[in-house]
């Protein structure tokens, strides 16, 4: 019964839709639209996974949710409302993580294509190198307000996602953050962290107290080093519990006495303006004339910051009975208040602008503004780009944008070249990586989940040595290799020069490291390694260093992915501290058009 | 401004756009009233995206019928029960799920048989069909009723829209040295009547043209991918033009989805100014 695209488009390609297979992964604000195209046009077979509900800010843009399916799948709801469009579609809907081994080489080799539809990079890594192992045709896409874009990734022809590496993401230092915040975000950061030091699971990187190793400050706080002494032993949960999260208390530690031993570090202060510590009889409880705005957007008084944080310590204190750890959320409104009430305290004791919890909101939870406009038109441009690989001419896909504004040949979208495959890429060209590290503070429990998953993105790795035996120090098999994972890599003998082959079989991916000794004043700050790429821009890095005496010296490309700065939302709150590069929203950059494309006229 | 205040309801559905543009667009959202001309593809495309946005009213107009041709672009309507029934009436319900806030009615009607009265009451028209002369005189309405008019089509896989916003009045946004100002400024548009004398070089501009004067004969499907792209790029003008934030395209657009995937943009001018490009 289905009309589609018989009479539209030329019948071998009809022909070929028809018997296509494909793979979207996501089903959020593009993933919507997309499902809506591909059952328009007939594609006849469709697998789509989300491991993602429905929220209520979805609603917006994701027009096959509706207020009622609210917590539900959205990789189900989206079938169902889809196969509306035309019955006669076959859908499989999977409510699950891609990247489940369930998912693995054999799985991503059915289809004709594979589509994205995702909000975070480390998905998209996976993906990314599935489709490479697979050989597999991938077409990417991402937006972000009113800006988005689609391209292709296929092995040997174009640019994977990876080939592009990002810089490093964007952290704030440890002294910044304790000591000497200067922007709000400073202090929202604090805020965070002071929610998991106080309810959640204490992390060594997020103390909230004042820094005494702050190198500004050296030599500068011996006494009150001292008398601080004696706190820093306890755990900051364990002392908010001794004092029963007493709001009195807690305020006057954090907001008065902390801030007053931040004062006796002098040095601090000769060229900055010093905090004011907070007496709570002091509150003041002015607040500026804010007309036309929603209560959201109304800045607290200081006075109402304090009611509202004694308020969410109350509350927080009642959830941690069991002695839970609770982990923040945004739209946890309680975990909400705190936040913003915390750091609009800070920010108001170190002479900093206040926001609203709506635009603290913003900034906590990296969100990212999305339309379904932006939306609709990119989901129709990667259906353009899917006829083209189904058809047999992947190479005439595009790198295609949606800009503010038309480009100057007046183009809007504006669509480029493909880029070549970047032949040093350690993903899609075998490649291998340096990573500079101290082998003898760096553990291999470290070394796996931070430098092997966290950073280069792998899921089960596997690590050999280069020490003619090929010993295995890291084995994917559960147990195999738990005793060595508290050991440092110099008790394995792992020095500089190093080789390490790390292999990850479910995404069939493996690259060497090569490890390069540097010493934690040599690492960018509060950081215990870094990837630097290949071996030539090791050596180029180190001939900055030299040069420029350290400054300048990150040898970092400027034009970064745009597919890496945007998502369709919010960063998951699962994996907050590597997505801070992603709430950047910044406009794409024109530079990796290679080529304007030729006009058709 | 609004007489009545967002909800907290609202405030949450709507987060995501707020937080791009701004509460005051939201309101003036939530107050404007939009007819669509012509529920095929295209105007499906349209509907769904600024139905999403939360204005206050559409209207949804055609005089036409459900056809099987509609399966493969129009998602408003159930093709499998809504065969033979006027494609306005069959895409309300659809319509009203998609956004509950905003009041969704129908007219059974052709374009010549609109008041200037009941024209009146929209801030925004968009007609994805027209003869000549039914856009014309529309045109000639909208600019007494300072009603911003759209005008387009997706014939098969191509797809053009036309637009007159009269002197359509925005704020400016600029951005100077980190530091950002807004300032009032007008765009004029040249009539509907103007444009097709133009005297234009490019094959694409033409070859809409020829479709709107009638030389090339009309496509009868719409191709869905095409409605997308360009129902997105009206949508978010439309939205634009209600927020009065930003300067809207002026005046001609054109997309051929057998192309490379970009969009062209006209500024179309009477006959004795050539095609001039806008910076
Ligand atoms: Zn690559």
């Amino acid at each position: 019964m289905a009309v589609n695209c018989a009479n539209l488009l030329p019948i071998e390609l009809c022909e070929k839709v028809k018997n296509s297979k494909v793979f979207m992964v996501g089903a959020g604000g593009i993933g919507c639209e997309l499902l809506k195209n591909l059952v328009l046009v007939g594609f006849p077979y469709i697998e789509i996974i989300d491991l993602d509900t429905i929220d209520v800010s979805n609603l917006n843009r994701q027009f096959l949710f509706r207020k009622e399916h609210v917590g539900k799948s959205k990789a189900e709801v989206a079938k169902e409302s889809a196969l509306k469009f035309n019955p006669n579609t076959k859908i499989i809907a999977y409510q699950d993580n891609i990247k489940s081994d369930k998912y693995d080489v054999d799985f991503f080799k059915k289809f004709n294509v594979v589509l994205n539809a995702l909000d975070n990079r480390s998905a998209r890594v996976h993906v990314n190198r599935m489709c490479l192992a697979a050989d597999i045709p991938l077409i990417e896409s991402g937006t972000a307000g009113y800006l988005g874009q689609t391209t292709l990734i296929k092995k040997n022809l174009s640019e994977c996602y990876e080939c592009t590496p990002v810089s490093g993401q964007k952290s704030y230092p440890g002294c910044t953050i304790r000591n000497t915040p200067s922007e709000l975000i400073h202090c929202i950061v604090w805020s965070k962290h002071l929610f998991n030091q106080l309810f959640g699971e204490a992390d060594a990187d997020e103390e909230v107290s004042p820094d005494t190793e702050d190198p500004e400050a050296a030599g500068d706080a011996g006494e009150a080093v001292q008398k601080n002494l004696d706190f820093e032993r306890v755990s900051t949960r364990k002392w908010a519990k001794e004092n029963d999260y007493n709001n009195l208390k807690v305020f006057t530690k954090l907001f008065h006495d902390d801030i007053k031993y931040l004062l006796s570090m002098t040095n601090l202060w000769t060229e900055r303006t010093p905090p004011k510590p907070l007496v709570i009889s002091e509150l003041s409880d002015t607040q500026d004339n804010q007309s036309n705005v929603i209560p959201d957007q109304r800045i607290w008084s200081i006075k109402e910051c304090f009611d509202k944080f004694s308020n969410c310590l109350k509350e927080l204190k009642e959830r941690i009975k069991d002695d839970e750890n609770l982990i923040w959320d945004k739209d946890d409104d309680i975990a909400m208040d705190f936040v913003t009430s915390a750091a609009c305290i800070r920010a108001h004791i170190f002479g900093i602008q206040r926001k609203s919890r709506f635009d603290i909101k913003s900034m906590a939870g990296n969100i990212i503004p999305a339309i379904a406009s932006t939306n609709a038109i990119i989901a129709g441009l990667v259906v353009l780009q899917a006829l083209k690989v189904v058809q047999g001419r992947a190479k005439d896909c595009r790198h295609i944008y949606m800009n503010l504004m038309p480009n100057p040949r007046n183009k809007l979208p504006v669509s480029g070249y493909l880029c070549e495959p970047n032949p040093k890429c350690y993903v899609c060209s075998k490649s291998s990586i340096a990573v500079r590290l101290a082998p003898e503070n760096i553990t291999l429990r470290f070394f796996q989940d931070k430098i092997l998953k966290s950073s280069l993105g792998m899921v089960a790795p596997d690590v050999e040595l280069d020490d003619g035996k090929g010993t295995i120090v890291i084995s994917s098999e559960e147990g195999e290799t738990t005793e060595n994972m508290d050991k440092t890599l110099s008790e394995f003998s792992i020095k500089n020069g190093s080789q390490l082959k790390c292999d990850d079989f479910l995404q069939r991916y493996e690259v060497t490291i090569v490890i390069a000794e540097a010493s934690k004043e040599d690492l960018p700050e509060d950081q215990e390694f870094e990837v630097v790429g290949d071996i030539e821009q090791l050596k180029s890095k180190k001939d900055d260093v030299q040069n420029e005496n350290g400054k300048n010296g990150k040898n970092e490309k400027d034009d970064t992915d745009f597919l890496e700065v945007i998502s369709d939302e919010e960063m998951e709150v699962s994996e907050p501290k590597k997505r801070k590069a992603e709430d950047d929203n910044e406009v794409p950059s024109g530079k990796r058009l290679k080529t304007d494309a030729i006009e058709i006229e | 401004m609004s007489n009545n205040e967002i909800s907290k309801e609202e405030v949450d559905q709507y987060d995501r756009q707020i937080r791009l543009w701004g509460i005051e667009a939201q309101n003036r959202l939530r107050n404007a009233n939009v007819l669509i001309i012509g529920m095929g593809g295209f105007g499906a495309e349209v509907t769904k995206n600024i139905v999403l946005a939360g204005i206050n009213s559409i209207v949804l107009m055609d005089d036409k019928n459900v056809t099987m041709v509609d399966g493969s672009c129009q998602f408003l309507i159930d093709i499998t029960k809504d065969i033979g029934r006027n494609r306005a009436e069959c895409s309300v319900s659809r319509t009203k799920l998609l956004n509950p806030n905003v009041k969704v009615s129908f007219i059974a009607e052709t374009i010549k048989n609109l008041s200037n009265d009941y024209l009146k009451k929209f801030d925004v028209i968009c007609a994805t069909t027209g003869s000549q002369e039914d856009i014309t005189r529309l045109d000639e309405t909208c600019r007494e009723n300072g009603t911003v008019l759209f005008f387009g089509c997706v014939q098969g896989t191509f797809a053009y829209y036309f637009i007159d916003a009269g002197s359509h009045e925005y704020t400016k946004k600029t951005i100077k040295n980190q530091e950002t100002t807004y300032s009032e400024d007008v765009q004029e548009f040249p009539k509907f009547s103007d444009v097709l004398e133009t005297r234009n070089p490019s094959t694409l501009l033409i070859k809409a043209l020829d479709f709107i004067t009638g030389v090339k004969k009309p496509i009868l499907m719409e191709f869905g991918v095409a409605c997308a792209v360009i129902g997105g790029i009206v949508a978010q003008e439309i939205i634009k033009a209600i927020s009065k934030k930003d300067p809207l395209y002026n005046n001609f657009f054109v997309f051929d989805s057998q192309g490379d995937g970009s969009g062209q943009f006209y500024k179309v001018l009477k006959e004795k100014y050539p095609c001039q490009k806008f910076d």
